[in-house]
Order: structure tokens, then C-alpha cells, then sequence
């Protein structure tokens, strides 16, 4: 089931009196499919909060459309199941914790004892049980991300939208976002996360969409655009130098170390005459796999390229 | 529910600056002063004597009911001058603040309409200022009848056409609010229409200044645009009128000002709309 889907969605901001345009967004197409953690990932400026602003009618598109559970975004109502986090949150500073997330709260329409119980489920998750009664003027920004994290989750969401979910936010607090966020994946929530924290997004998205000058350049599932294509890690015990030599003369390239060697393969025809090699000469192959770039590799090479893959 | 969390928070908004809290303050103290500082000693229907803090208000005995509805029709007047002004002032912030990053983001991702939220705001705000002129009408108009005897309804109807006024000239304050996102200029160009604009309009309409126009057009264009802007000084004098009891002449003020804030309202109902943050 598709959760949120993106038709050529596109945005052009138009100065009033200048004649400056921006394309922030350039038929942009998604789908972020049920229990998915998605990422969107981009450099400054790429159109991520103006495609998260979109799906949330804070913002019109230009053209194109787009649909969150099957409903148009125009409807007001399909956000009826959605939890949002803001970058730049602000909330009533008059208000207490219990207040904001009472208001919130009634602004998706939850009765008032669901509301309660809600509440007393959701401070301790984001420990602030005992600050419940001060007014938010008094909270760190730390404990203003919490908040922000547990007023996402008052309507009990069914896709959680968060847009740089552990700025401000400590290590250990970062640790307890993520673990939060897995859990709620295993309760089968989808989560659409906007965040610049790479390491963070290879650590607990399973889908990821890479924005540039507002269009995708790349989107589809993490364990795939990071594999290297025709390069593979092999684990041997004892090589013997010809053999090695051997290997060197059948591949792009090459590297060894210690019994972990790198190869790089025109096809996968070339890796299999290398497996053939090994086993003629009886060398024994403890692992083979696909080698993998880290997200970070993959963020810059396809940034610098620019180039659209489909 | 949706609409009540959002003139909930507006009032609350309003109550934690302190300035209608004020306002609601003085009214008590006023009514207070007139509780235990004004004795009326009543004399076959006239005022025998009348003391303030002690003090007479004169030897001669004069009609009561004059006095009671001059009294009011003063404190109306008072009412809608100042009342109106400070409450303005109070709520101009409303509209923009709404609006700042971080806040318009949280509140247009919830499933509420932006029409609701909208007018939501326009009520919550709407809510406080008539309360705060309802509890220092009534509280003296109970303080005042129970003292003389005399139960103006029409100083209570007064209150009626302070609110009506305040709401046209809140239509300009969320148009320019949601357009501009400035309070400063939402207070300064509500300021304008009310006591520059209105007031010189009027003035220009009356037939002996209106001669002085050589052409047509111009005469008609100052016709024109006297019936579009509100009418606040012949609304405060429409006020006045309603609490002496006098036969009102023509509501026309008052209509053609609630069509202006009805345009203006949906004007700014459109443009929030339609607008992108």
C-alpha cells in the first residue's frame, strides 16, 4: 500500500516584483510504500522542506499532485492520520507540555480521554514526565525537540512526517530518536524523515530519495544504491602469488588485504571466472559479496554528477 | 473541536499579554468605585442628591433618568473610543504571529481547514474584546439600575454596536495581518481607516464641503468611497444615540460598515487560502 505518492510534483517560487524565478521542486515522483522508514536526503537548498511543506498543504504546488493514504493533499483530511515535526518548531510558550499537546491534540480531534491517556503515555517516552506543569518558555531546545517528537505522535499516526528530528538533540538523545523511530516501524508505522545526519539515515531508513536542485536523482531502497555495481569483497585463506597474479590480470582493479581482496569486475562473467580460478587451484573462498559504498560516497557522487537516474 | 482548540488558544493567547486582563481590571475597579463610592438619594423620580467619594454633585435637584442616561451614554462613548483602541492595539499581533515559521507549518499540517482556522481566530479574538465590554457594561449598567431604578436596556444594546464596530475594524486588521504579516502596519493602516479615513470622509460627504469639488466625478468618487470605508464616528455617535434612548435616523452607518467588514473578511479568508508559507 502506498502511503504517500508524488505525480511530477513541481514548484516554482516567483518573486512579486522581481523577475527571479526558482524551481524548487521539478516533477518530483515518490512513493513511499507502508512500514517503510524513507529518507529524503539533498544538499542546502535542494527543495526537501518545499516537497515536505507540499505533501502538508502548507505550501501549493506549482503543478503536478499528490496523494497521502489515496487522498489528495488538497484534502485536508488525509493528514487526518499524519504526525508532523517541523524544523523550526514553535509552540504557545504560555502553554505547558500537557497544554500544547491537549491542543494539538484537539486539533486531530481526539476525544478528551484519549487525549489523557495519550499524554500519559507519550511524556515519559520522551522524558518529560516531570515538566509536564512548567510552561515550554522555560525548556531547553533539547527538551523542545522532545516535545516536538511527542506532539507528532498525539493522534497516534499512521505516517509520521519529521523534518530534522534530532537537531539540537545529544548523542544519547539522538540514540533514543532512532530506537523511537525503529520501534514505530515495527508497530508498522511509515516514517518520512527529512534529516542531514547521513549516518543517521544509513542507520534506520530501508528507502531513501537523494533531491538535487529540486528533482530526485536517485530513490529506491538503500541496500541497492549503495552496492557498488561489479565491485565485490571475497574473504580467501592462502593465495598463492601466481593465482593472484592471475586475478590481477582478469579485473578493472584491484586490492588486497590480508585475506580481504577488492575487485572491480566488467561483469559479473569476469568475477565468475575468478570464483572458477580460486577453486582450480583449490583456494579456499570464505565470503563473497556485493562491496558497498557508505551513503555518504553515494550522496556525493551523485550530487557531483547530477544526473538523473531512473 | 477543531475550531474551539484554536479560539481556546487565541483567548489564552490574548489573557497571556497581560492587556485585556488589565482592561478587565479596570472595568472592576470602576464598577467597584461606582458600588461603594456613588450614593444617589432618589426623590419622586428625580435625583435628590448624588455624592461621589462624598462630594455633592450640586444642590439642585434635576431629572434622574437625564442624568443615568447621560452617565451611560459617557461611559459608552468612553467605551467605544478607548475600548475599541486599546483592544486593536492588544490584538493587532494575532494575526501575524500566527503566521511565523514553526507555527503556521504545525498548525496548517493538522486536518482543520484553513477557512476554520481563519475564522476560529477572528471569534477567539472577537470572544475576549466582547466579554471585556459586556463585563464592564453590565456590571454597570446593574450598578446603575439597581442604585436608580432606571433599566436601560438601551446602554446594553450599546455594547452590541461597540462589538459590531470592533469586528469591521478587526476585518482590516486580519486582512493586513495575513497580507503583510506585520503587526505594525496591520495597527497603522486599521488606525488610518478608523480615525483618519472614516472621520475625513465623512466630513468631505456633507454637501457644504462637497460644493467646493468643482467637477463630478470627484463628488461622486467621495460618495463612492465615503459608503465603501466603515463608518466609526457615526457609529460612536449611533452609539450614543441607542444609550439616551434618542430615535436613531439612520442605520445605514451601520450596515454598509458590516458589508465593508464582510467583504474584507472574505477578502481575507481568500487570501489566506490561497497563500504559501
Amino acid at each position: 500500500m502506498k502511503v504517500i505518492e508524488t505525480f511530477k510534483l513541481s514548484k516554482t517560487f516567483k518573486s512579486l516584483f522581481r523577475k527571479r524565478r526558482v524551481d524548487a521542486l521539478q516533477q518530483v515522483n515518490l512513493e513511499v510504500e507502508k512500514g517503510h522508514i524513507f529518507g529524503l536526503i539533498g544538499p542546502n537548498g535542494a527543495g526537501k522542506t518545499t516537497l515536505v511543506k507540499i505533501l502538508l498543504g502548507i505550501t501549493y504546488p506549482t503543478l503536478g499532485s499528490a496523494n497521502i493514504f489515496g487522498l489528495p493533499i488538497s484534502d485536508y483530511h488525509c493528514r487526518q492520520r499524519v504526525g508532523y515535526l517541523p524544523e523550526d518548531h514553535r509552540y504557545p510558550p504560555y502553554l505547558t507540555a500537557e497544554g500544547v499537546l491537549h491542543y494539538f491534540g484537539k486539533l486531530s480531534e481526539i476525544p478528551l480521554e484519549d487525549r489523557r491517556h495519550r499524554i500519559e503515555e507519550l511524556l515519559p517516552l520522551v522524558k518529560l514526565q516531570e515538566w509536564r506543569k512548567v510552561k515550554i518558555k522555560k525548556y531547553s531546545k533539547g527538551m523542545m525537540q522532545r516535545l516536538g517528537i511527542a506532539q507528532a505522535l498525539i493522534n497516534n499516526p499512521d505516517l509520521l512526517i519529521l523534518d530534522e528530528p534530532t537537531a539540537g538533540v545529544d548523542p544519547i538523545g539522538r540514540r533514543e530518536v532512532r530506537d523511537l523511530l525503529l520501534e514505530l516501524r515495527g508497530r508498522g508505522k511509515t516514517i518520512f524523515l527529512n534529516s542531514h545526519f547521513l549516518s543517521e539515515v544509513e542507520m534506520i531508513c530501508d528507502h531513501i530519495a537523494i533531491l538535487h536542485e529540486g528533482r530526485v536523482i536517485r530513490s529506491g531502497p538503500l541496500e541497492e544504491l549503495t552496492r557498488a555495481p561489479h565491485e565485490y569483497e571475497l574473504r580467501v585463506s592462502h593465495l598463492p602469488p601466481a593465482v593472484e597474479e592471475e586475478i590481477k590480470g582478469k579485473v578493472v582493479s584491484y586490492s588486497r588485504d590480508n585475506e580481504k581482496l577488492r575487485l572491480c569486475t566488467e561483469s559479473t562473467a569476469t568475477l565468475n571466472s575468478v570464483i572458477d580460478l580460486l577453486r582450480e587451484h583449490k583456494v579456499e573462498l570464505l565470503s563473497l559479496g556485493p562491496k558497498r559504498t557508505s551513503l555518504e560516497e553515494l550522496f556525493i557522487r551523485v550530487v557531483r554528477e547530477g544526473e538523473v537516474v531512473e | 473541536m477543531k475550531l474551539t482548540a484554536v479560539i481556546t488558544d487565541t483567548i489564552r493567547e490574548s489573557l497571556a499579554k497581560k492587556l485585556f486582563l488589565g482592561f478587565t481590571a479596570l472595568s472592576l475597579l470602576t464598577i467597584l468605585i461606582f458600588i461603594f463610592a456613588l450614593k444617589i438619594d432618589v426623590v419622586e423620580g428625580a435625583l435628590g442628591l448624588a455624592t461621589i467619594f462624598g462630594q455633592s454633585a450640586g444642590d439642585t435637584p434635576f431629572d434622574l433618568e437625564k442624568f443615568i442616561f447621560t452617565a451611560e451614554a459617557a461611559i459608552a462613548s468612553l467605551l467605544f473610543a478607548g475600548g475599541i483602541f486599546i483592544s486593536l492595539f492588544a490584538t493587532a499581533s494575532l494575526f501575524p504571529s500566527m503566521q511565523e515559521k514553526g507555527t503556521i507549518d504545525l498548525l496548517l499540517s493538522k486536518p482543520i481547514s484553513r477557512t476554520g482556522i481563519i475564522v476560529a481566530k477572528f471569534l477567539g479574538n472577537l470572544a475576549i474584546v466582547t466579554f471585556n465590554v459586556f463585563f464592564l457594561i453590565f456590571g454597570m449598567w446593574l450598578v446603575l439600575s439597581s442604585k436608580t431604578g432606571i433599566w436601560n436596556i438601551g446602554f446594553l444594546v450599546s455594547g452590541l454596536t461597540i462589538i459590531v464596530s470592533y469586528a469591521v475594524l478587526l476585518t482590516i486588521l486580519a486582512f493586513v495581518g495575513i497580507l503583510a504579516q506585520s503587526t505594525g502596519l496591520s495597527i497603522m493602516i486599521t488606525f488610518l481607516v478608523a480615525y483618519a479615513i472614516s472621520p475625513l470622509l465623512l466630513l468631505l460627504q456633507q454637501p457644504r464641503v462637497l460644493r467646493f469639488f468643482t467637477h463630478q466625478s470627484s463628488r461622486v468618487f467621495i460618495k463612492v468611497l465615503y459608503y465603501i470605508f466603515p463608518k466609526t464616528t457615526e457609529l460612536g455617535n449611533l452609539t450614543r444615540l441607542v444609550v439616551e434612548g434618542k430615535e436613531v435616523t439612520s442605520w445605514m452607518p451601520l450596515w454598509s460598515s458590516l458589508l465593508f467588514g464582510a467583504v474584507v473578511f472574505g477578502a481575507t479568508i481568500y487570501l489566506f487560502y490561497r497563500k504559501d508559507y
